[in-house]
């Protein structure tokens, strides 16, 4: 197949874990390390396969074809949870859920949103506790 | 009035039989979960929610509610995690392979048979139950009436 440059629009990247995960060819490694993800996407994709560009949540990666590519960092901080503290989530992936969410539920109380996983489940724990129902 | 798989806090024993069950039923993928609260464990399931967070921020349209219960379409999801931090109660998971995501079923192919979902099922203190909601919380709800009016016959009040 002929390579093709692999070009991501940095601004639309959300930090999601989709193009990573769905590259069959390990050409894009998401990687989070003390506090922060770095997402490395290689210069050029020669594989017969466009999985990565509609993964995207945002439409940002686009394969062109006879055109070279550079390879890319993308970094972003992962906010830590509100409750534990430990690094979760970027912060374009907390705008876009904040939106969608308010879009989807309209006024509701979010304020769940900045409790990693773990801390939401104890969150409920309580709650269901403090109620003395299941 | 939809079915339910309902918990009752004071029988848990937070054994970790449900969990162990619902791996079991579902290649590995663990879907009820037992946050430790106070002096005990409480067990954990998608409220299979209405309406839904997850399946309203899902990129792909890979989540999809099918009556009583919220699904994932393993051949759509793409791993992008966001219904993972949509669900206000952290009861999505993510499988080893990055994709799908995982979350409480309802164990639907018991159900399609005639069964339980196999954490009511395998619960040595039956803790959990699966019926129609107002059929699992009535119960509960007695008791905790039942509670109450001791205690003011005691005098202790509310």
């Amino acid at each position: 197949m002929e390579a093709r440059a692999l070009q991501v629009d940095v601004g639309k990247c959300l930090g999601c874990r989709a193009c990573s995960t769905v590259c069959p060819a390990g050409l894009i490694i998401l990687q989070d390390y003390e506090g922060r993800r770095t997402v490395r996407f290689a210069a050029s994709c020669s594989e017969d396969c466009t999985l990565c560009v509609p993964a995207c949540p945002e439409g940002a990666i686009t394969l062109l074809p006879g055109v070279r590519g550079t390879t890319l960092e993308v970094v972003f901080d992962l906010l830590p949870c509100a409750a534990c503290h430990s690094p979760f989530i970027t912060t374009p992936v907390l705008n876009k859920l904040q939106q969608e969410l308010a879009r989807a539920l309209g006024p509701a109380d979010l304020s769940w949103l900045p409790l990693c996983p773990s801390c939401r489940q104890a969150q409920q724990g309580q709650a269901m506790t403090t109620w003395g129902i299941g | 009035m939809s079915a339910i798989i309902h918990t009752e806090l004071s029988r848990c024993i937070a054994c970790h039989a449900c969990q162990v069950a619902c791996g079991r039923e579902h290649g590995g993928a663990e879907n009820i979960y037992l946050p430790p609260s106070a002096d005990r464990a409480v067990p954990l399931v998608c409220s299979q929610c209405e309406p839904t967070p997850c399946l309203a921020v899902c990129p792909p349209g890979a989540l999809r509610r099918a009556g009583d219960v919220v699904l994932v379409d393993s051949e759509k999801c793409t791993g992008c995690g966001l219904c993972l931090w949509a669900c206000p109660f952290g009861v999505i998971g993510l499988a080893t392979t990055g994709r799908p995501v995982h979350k409480c079923n309802l164990c639907l192919d018991r159900l399609e048979r005639g069964s339980k979902p196999a954490c009511v099922l395998t619960c040595p203190a039956r803790a959990l139950s699966y019926g129609p909601y107002e059929e699992a919380v009535a119960p509960a709800r007695q008791r905790a009436a039942a509670v109450q009016v001791q205690a003011v016959a005691r005098g202790e009040g509310r």
